[in-house]
This record gives C-alpha cells, structure tokens and sequence, in this order.
C-alpha cells in the first residue's frame, strides 16, 4: 500500500517517471553512451564479477563495439596455498628457465592464514601478474605491475573517494613493513596500494557475496597476514591449471585435433614458451587464433565476392561449437560466448553492413588472445 | 569457483546499464536540479563513473541504487560548485532545454515542496527515494548508505516530520488538497513544449 504522505510527495514530483519516459532523447543518450564507452578505462582492472545476465544488449543489431578491449586480461599470474593454509613446497622442479626467470623477479607474495587458497591464475609475466586468493568469506586480488603505474592507480583510488558513495581513505596502513595507501569504497571493497622494488602493488579485498559489509579491521588482519615466500616455495605451489612450458606444445595440439584449421595454419607458433598460462587462457590463445584466421578469411572472401571461400569460411566458424576446449572454458569464463556470438553471426548472415562490423571489431574482440 | 575476469564483458555490461537506467538516472536528477542542463551533467557524470567501474560495481537489484549514489554525490559535487559543465553532455543538455522550458507548479505542490524544504537533507532524501524514485528500503540503503532498517525507522521519522509541517503549513486541510495529477501523456511541459514548437 502506497504510503498517503508518499503519494502526496509523488504527486509533486517536478517530473514523473512517465514524462521522463516520454522525452525524445535518444539521439542525445547514444551520443553520450559513445562518448562515454570512447574514454579509456583507467581505473585498475580488477576481476570483473560475475553478471547475473551475461549483459548483451537487446538489441537484436551486433554491437561489435561493444566488446571490445580484447584479450587484456591475459597477464595473470600464479601461485597456490594449500587449503590448511600452508605454503604447499613443491616436490617438482620441471619449470623451465623462463618460469624460473619470472618467479625470481617478481614479488612473491603470499596469504599465510588459515582457509585462504588460490582461486584463479592466469598467466605470468616478469611485467605484470595478478593472483585470486579466496578464503575465510573474502575474496583478495593481488597484482603487481611496474611501479610508474603507482601514480595512475593512486589517483584513480583517490577519485573514487571523492566520487563514489561512502568511499573513503583509510589512514595509516603498512603492508610488509612499508607505507601503503588503502581506500574503501561501496562499503565493503577495498584497495590496497604500495610499492616494492621496481614494482607497484595492489591488494584488492571484497566480500565473497558482495552485499555483505566488511570492516576495515578484517582487512587489515588480512595486510598482516601476507608473507613473503621463496622461489621455491612459489613456483612449487603453482596450481595444476597452469601449463608447465614443456606441456604447452602437446597441449596446444590436443586442442586443435578437434578444430577444422585453414590451409596453411601454423600450430607450433601457438606454442608461447615465453609466459606461463593457465589452461583456460591458453584455450582462448588457441582457439582465437584458429577462429581469427576464418573470421579473417571470411571477410576478405565476402568483400571481394568469393562465395564459396566465404561459405568454406562460414561452415569451418559453424563448427567451433563442437570445439571440445570452449566447452571446456565455458564454466569459467565468457570467452567462448563471444567467440560463438561472431560465429554465429557470420553463419546467421544476412545483415546490412555486418561485413565491416565483423572486421572492425573481431580483432579486438578475439584475437591475439 | 570464481568466473575469469573478462574484460570483454566490460562494454555490454555498460550499454545494458545505460538502457536500463539512464531515464531512471536522469529522472532522479531532473527532479533534483532547477536547470534541465545540471541533470544532463549528473546523467554524464554518473554513468562515465559506471564506466570507469563497471567491473566491480555490484549487478543485479543493486545496479539502480548504486548508480543514484553516484548521482547523489555528483549532485552534491554540482551545488558545491566543484563541477564544470561536462562536455560529453552538451547535446543532451542542449535536447532537454527544447523539451523542458518551464516547470509548472501549482498551489498545493508549492505546500509540499515547502514542507520538504524544512526537513533535513537526510530525511528529504530518504522520502523523495522512496516517493520519487520508489525505491524500497532496501534500495534506499544502497543509495545513502544506510542499512535498510535503519532506513525504515528514518523513513517514519521523516514522513511523521513531514506530516507536521504540512499540518502547520496549511492547518484547514489535512491532508492538504492535492491538485489532480494531469494525464502523464499529456504533461504540462510538454503541452508547453508543443506551444513553443507551433
């Protein structure tokens, strides 16, 4: 029942709902939207939460541009806690050189608490990595990039306290024994920056269900908590899902034995021996690469009038839902919806202009992955 | 386990957010502001922060109240004084003004109007989410950072503060007379916006 004192409220609204509604400003609102999606998202990328809907517009026209900014969530790192909370010494020491390389330069650090594991890796770099640690209701990213971006980040932090509801500063915080800066914002996530070395630092901290508050106090029992850990240690507590370098090249070619490649494709070049990579990353590495070759393929044969060439294409894109490793990645990530959101268009045809939409926008979208 | 993090989800998110909730948005600022341009402004504001942050802002029914915090403070930013006209809103600025040339009050939303102004800003803001943007208290908390039975106790506090002052506003009538809603498809800035046009 409508509160008597609200209705009175409503009626004087200046405008209602309704004529808001009826405002012909859809120009306008798209002008803005582009506008709006042009500008560069500085911000730190953190770990993008899991959408109830997987949030592709409604309308029915592709929005190629609206998937853009490509494979950047590729530089991921990795290192496991065993579930007690240990660090799990690792018994093997099959890494190659490279890895060795990374796991000596980067800052290795670790959650020394009960409960806490790791969630997620992706792949390790020297130049950037990013660790998902879950436990004890929390969920905390630690990423680690060189240290010119500290300026870029802080000043992002520092405008969300500015911008953004209940977002604040948290004074006087040290990680590791050195000064840090921590920010809250919506409440109950936290960040976490500082420097060490030739790297900056960030530790992003959320509640596992992010309605759920999280004290500042939690946090900072969380900051004490971290350790530092050798190379042994690190690199022995890598999880399974990260391709050992002398896997990658046996790996890559069992993901392609059930893809159709175009003539002249090239499967050891998919073989990257210079990062490590988890195995959902390496997945969208292959199949991106087989996909852009006929995504590739397609557009210059439907340009240049090649019909057969752009069906031979079309049917080779059908097939990729039948590649057993999107199926594999599917549970994990929306790489392969959007690889089969372009197949599927292209297979679907038919509509005006959806050539150069495709080829302005798969490259980003898929490739390179 | 957790889902990858996907940057690719970043765009669609974002267009979908702005389908959804860019009139909910505007709305709220348009009922806020006496010159259409400032909403235009918070409209820009507030989703160019949504883009910035659409990866870790929360989904589902805490989407609308998120993004009317946000608005929230980029109006409180606005009356300080500490925002610039924002550039990306120019045109939608320039398209409300056409469509919204005047504001047309009547005697009893004058009384209204007035009983809210006595109240306190945190009081005023939980009535008007509530009657306004019909938010629950729920909602309410998401946007003023509030739990929602706090809310709740504050929203009955602030109507039983609101009903005093309309009672001694306007004490022959209690309630006080409400003019008839005009027709919503027939709004009156719109008929004047016809005039203009004509």
């Amino acid at each position: 029942m409508t509160h008597i004192t609200d209705e009175l409220v409503r009626r004087a609204a200046p405008v209602t709902d309704e004529q808001v509604e009826a405002l012909d400003l859809t120009a306008a609102e798209a002008e803005l939207s582009s506008a709006i999606l042009a500008r560069t998202r500085d911000a730190p990328r953190r770990r993008a939460r899991v959408p109830r809907r997987l949030a592709l517009p409604r309308r029915r026209s592709l929005r190629w541009s609206l998937v853009a900014v490509a494979a950047a969530a590729l530089a991921l790192a990795g290192v496991s806690l065993t579930r007690d909370g240990g660090i799990a010494t690792g018994p093997d020491r099959v890494w190659a050189a490279a890895a060795l390389r990374v796991a000596d330069a980067v800052p290795r650090i670790a959650i020394d608490a009960p409960g806490w594991h790791v969630e997620r890796v992706d792949t390790l770099t020297v130049e950037q990595g990013e660790i998902a640690f879950g436990g004890d209701g929390l969920e905390a990213e630690l990423m680690w990039l060189p240290s010119g971006k500290y300026q870029q980040y802080l000043d992002s932090n520092v405008q969300d306290a500015k911008e953004i509801p209940d977002a604040e500063e948290i004074p006087d915080v040290e990680v590791l024994g050195t000064p840090a800066r921590a920010f809250r914002s919506f409440g109950s996530t936290y960040n976490v920056l500082w420097r060490s070395g030739g790297y900056m630092l960030q530790l992003h901290v959320q509640p596992a269900d992010f309605h759920e508050p999280l004290a500042p106090e939690r946090v900072l029992g969380l900051l004490d908590s971290l350790k530092l850990v050798s190379v042994d240690e690190w690199l022995g507590a890598m999880p399974a899902s990260l391709v050992r370098p002398d896997d990658v090249q046996t790996t890559v070619e069992r993901m392609v034995s059930d893809m159709r490649l175009p003539d002249g494709f090239d499967v050891a070049a998919l073989a990257d021996k210079l990062s490590l990579r988890d195995r959902y990353q390496l997945g969208a590495h292959v199949a991106g690469a087989v996909a852009c070759d006929w995504i590739g393929r397609w557009v210059r044969a439907s340009r240049s009038g090649d019909e057969r060439a752009a069906a031979d294409a079309s049917a080779a894109l059908a097939s990729s839902h039948d590649w057993s490793i999107l199926h594999e990645m599917e549970s994990e990530g929306a790489y392969p919806e959007v690889l089969w959101e372009f197949a599927d268009a292209i297979v679907g045809g038919g509509e005006a202009g959806q050539v150069d939409e495709v080829a302005t926008h798969y490259r980003q979208a898929l490739c390179d992955a | 386990m957790t889902r990858r993090p996907d940057e690719r989800l970043a765009h669609p998110r974002f267009e979908r957010l702005f389908d959804e909730h860019r009139r909910a948005v505007l709305g709220y600022a348009l009922r806020r502001v006496a010159d259409p341009a400032d909403a235009a402004d918070v409209v820009a504001e507030t989703f160019l922060v949504a883009w910035r942050r659409v990866d870790t802002m929360p989904d589902g029914d805490a989407e609308r109240p998120w993004l009317l915090g946000v608005a929230r403070r980029v109006l409180a930013n606005q009356r300080r004084g500490s925002v610039r006209r924002h550039a990306l809103s120019q045109r939608l600025a320039r398209e409300l003004a056409v469509q919204l040339p005047a504001e047309e009050t009547s005697a009893a939303r004058d009384v209204v109007h007035e009983a809210l102004s006595r109240l306190s800003e945190q009081d005023r803001e939980v009535i008007l989410l509530s009657a306004w943007e019909g938010l629950t208290p729920a909602q309410i908390g998401g946007v003023v950072g509030l739990r929602g039975a706090t809310v709740r106790s504050r929203l009955l506090r602030a109507r039983r503060r609101l009903r005093a002052h309309l009672a001694a506003l306007d004490p022959g009538e209690d309630p006080p007379e409400i003019a008839p809603q005009p027709p919503t498809q027939h709004p009156p800035f719109m008929d004047l916006a016809k005039e203009h046009a004509a």
